[in-house]
């Protein structure tokens, strides 16, 4: 998973290097270089990279979370408790995987511990459950919807909300984080059939309650 | 960089045209961001950390351990010169080296010769021994159950002490122009511990004089209840400290002060309690230091109402055998007195707390 980059990069900046004698080095330009180099040099002290960091992925990461919890409250804790555990993690980190990787796994065991806090009624399934609740196919959701692009936004949010969890959470993440299947099964932590099949479930799904406009 | 980009191995999917759809609209309707409020703090937090990536140790952190030796080294030495202060004669017991055989007063320079100051030499006043005595009365006074509130140093009742307390009567007779009028705890502190023997015989009398024993064994065991003295006793050299112990003629004077004060404290509070309680009979208590009625002060338990009697009972005892204290326990108790028989008895197990009392006062 580490290219060649990350080590060339780790190669010239060795840990037990003092830190008097070097600067950390940062790519020329924050915005095109790679995640992971950037929280290297966050790592290191550079808290430019970090702001760089943190405009990528605020957004999605905001709503991976808020699509997960479906509460706008709950999403903005878990969304700041990623970060600061992100921050607090910082010295640790060294590139084993893609950082959008290691940043939602984070958020992934957060919000499991965010699952088992909650009342036991409200407790989310991880499970992949054919049997959910399926959101009619329709147009009566919004029937006062003015504008068409409106209310297809809204039923395609409202048809994500009906996902199973696990098929939501692979489903955002393939859209919010951009990840593969396999990244996605990293992230989440099964296998990547299980991530793959759960992928393909979300959609087909999403695909019949869009019917009408697709 | 777009991170909402589709994956790039998802080709074993099945690609459908609806896909694309679905994730362009996915993309126009999902535009939630996080409030500024939490930019901020989450770029506060990252900053702050990332100003000082290790953490300085606190400057008080090298100094723990010294500080908790010193710590503990100041507790120590306050408890130990507390235990030292209210009970005395147990740390010198415990410190006490094996005496020598002979000459342990020279060698105790200062005490002792404050202890062989001439023998006329007036004898202490209240107020002297009140100011010479004053941090070990306060300690006393504070325990209420303390055995004796004697002017001079009351030790504890170790087996030691309480042998070397146990009066000799015929040498306790206060004779102006033999008897030193010395404490009698700095004399046995500074008496060596081969005279203990001697002080237990004597303290038993005469007539019960087993052989001789050890010191420890001798004090550890229980006192029997000593024979009358003879009338006059044989003079030796251990008689002199045995008088020393038995006190001097200041000595009882000021113990039956401290007493009367510790009296008169004891009928103070118990009258308030009384009072206090709107019982009838407080109101008939008297005030210490007023004559009662003898009913009114049968009814009032301990010492208060009957300060005066039992002063003179003390008195008439003081240098009397525990034998005496005990027939006279025992005389007031035939006259139906129960409370000063009781008050005298306390008494006595003040002064003889190991005594070994008869069935009957058991």
């Amino acid at each position: 998973m580490v290219d060649a980059g990350v080590l060339t990069l780790e190669r010239r900046l060795p840990r037990f290097a003092p830190r008097a004698y070097w600067v950390p080095v940062m790519p020329r330009d924050d915005a095109q270089a790679r995640d992971e180099d950037l929280m290297l040099a966050y790592r290191d002290g550079s808290a430019g990279a970090f702001d760089e960091l943190y405009r990528r992925h605020k957004g999605a990461l905001f709503r991976y979370l808020l699509r997960q919890c479906r509460d706008a409250g709950a999403a903005e804790e878990l969304f700041q408790d990623v970060w600061l555990n992100l921050v607090r993690a910082r010295a640790s980190y060294t590139v084993t995987a893609k950082f959008t990787t290691y940043l939602y796994r984070l958020a992934h065991n957060r919000l499991i511990d965010h699952y088992r806090r909650r009342a036991p009624t409200a407790l989310v399934s991880f499970v992949d459950d054919e049997e959910a609740p399926q959101v009619a196919a329709g147009r009566d959701i919004e029937p006062d919807v003015a504008y068409e692009a409106r209310a297809q936004a809204k039923r395609l949010l409202a048809l994500v909300e009906a996902l199973p969890a696990a098929q939501r959470e692979a489903f955002v993440l393939q859209q919010e984080a951009g990840m593969s299947i396999e990244e996605i099964a990293e992230a989440t932590g099964v296998a990547r059939e299980t991530a793959k099949s759960r992928l393909r479930y979300a959609m087909a799904k999403l695909r019949e309650g869009m019917s009408e406009w697709l | 960089m777009a991170v909402n980009e589709r994956g790039r191995d998802d080709s074993d999917l099945p690609a459908d045209p609806g896909d694309e759809r679905i994730a362009a609209l996915y993309r126009e309707a999902a535009r939630e961001e996080p409030p500024a409020r939490i930019d901020r703090a989450i770029a506060d937090a990252a900053r702050g950390r990332g100003a000082a990536p290790a953490r300085e140790a606190p400057w008080w952190l090298p100094w723990r351990m010294p500080f908790a030796v010193a710590a503990l080294a100041v507790v120590s030495v306050s408890l130990v010169t507390l235990m030292v202060e209210e009970d005395p004669d147990r740390a010198i017991a415990l410190q006490e080296p094996s005496p020598p055989a002979a000459g342990a007063r020279d060698a105790s320079a200062p005490t002792a010769a404050l202890r062989d100051a001439p023998a006329d030499m007036t004898p202490p006043t209240k107020t002297e021994s009140a100011d010479a005595e004053k941090p070990r009365r306060n300690l006393d006074a504070r325990r209420s159950d303390a055995p004796s509130p004697s002017p001079s140093p009351a030790p504890p009742p170790t087996p030691e002490t309480s042998a070397r307390r146990a009066p000799a009567p015929e040498a306790a007779r206060p004779t102006p122009a033999t008897a030193p009028r010395q404490s009698a705890v700095p004399e046995a502190r500074e008496r060596p511990q081969s005279v203990a023997p001697e002080l237990a015989v004597q303290a038993r009398g005469p007539a019960a004089a087993p052989p001789p024993v050890p010191a420890p064994q001798a004090a550890r065991e229980p006192q029997p209840f000593p024979a009358a003295p003879p009338a006059a006793a044989p003079t030796s050299p251990s008689r002199g400290l045995a008088s020393d112990s038995a006190s001097g003629p200041g000595a009882p004077l000021a113990r039956l002060e401290s007493q009367a004060a510790l009296e008169e404290r004891k009928a103070r509070q118990s009258a308030e309690m009384q009072r206090k309680a709107g019982e009838p009979a407080a109101k008939a208590a008297p005030p210490p230091g007023r004559a009662a009625s003898a009913p009114a002060r049968d009814q009032v338990s301990g010492f208060g109402a009957r300060r005066a009697d039992i002063q003179r009972h003390v008195a008439d005892l003081e240098h009397e055998p525990p034998a005496a204290w005990i027939e006279r326990v025992l005389a007031l108790r035939k006259q139906g007195r129960a409370g000063e028989a009781d008050a005298l008895l306390a008494e006595l197990r003040k002064r003889h707390p190991d005594l070994v009392l008869p069935p009957e006062l058991r």
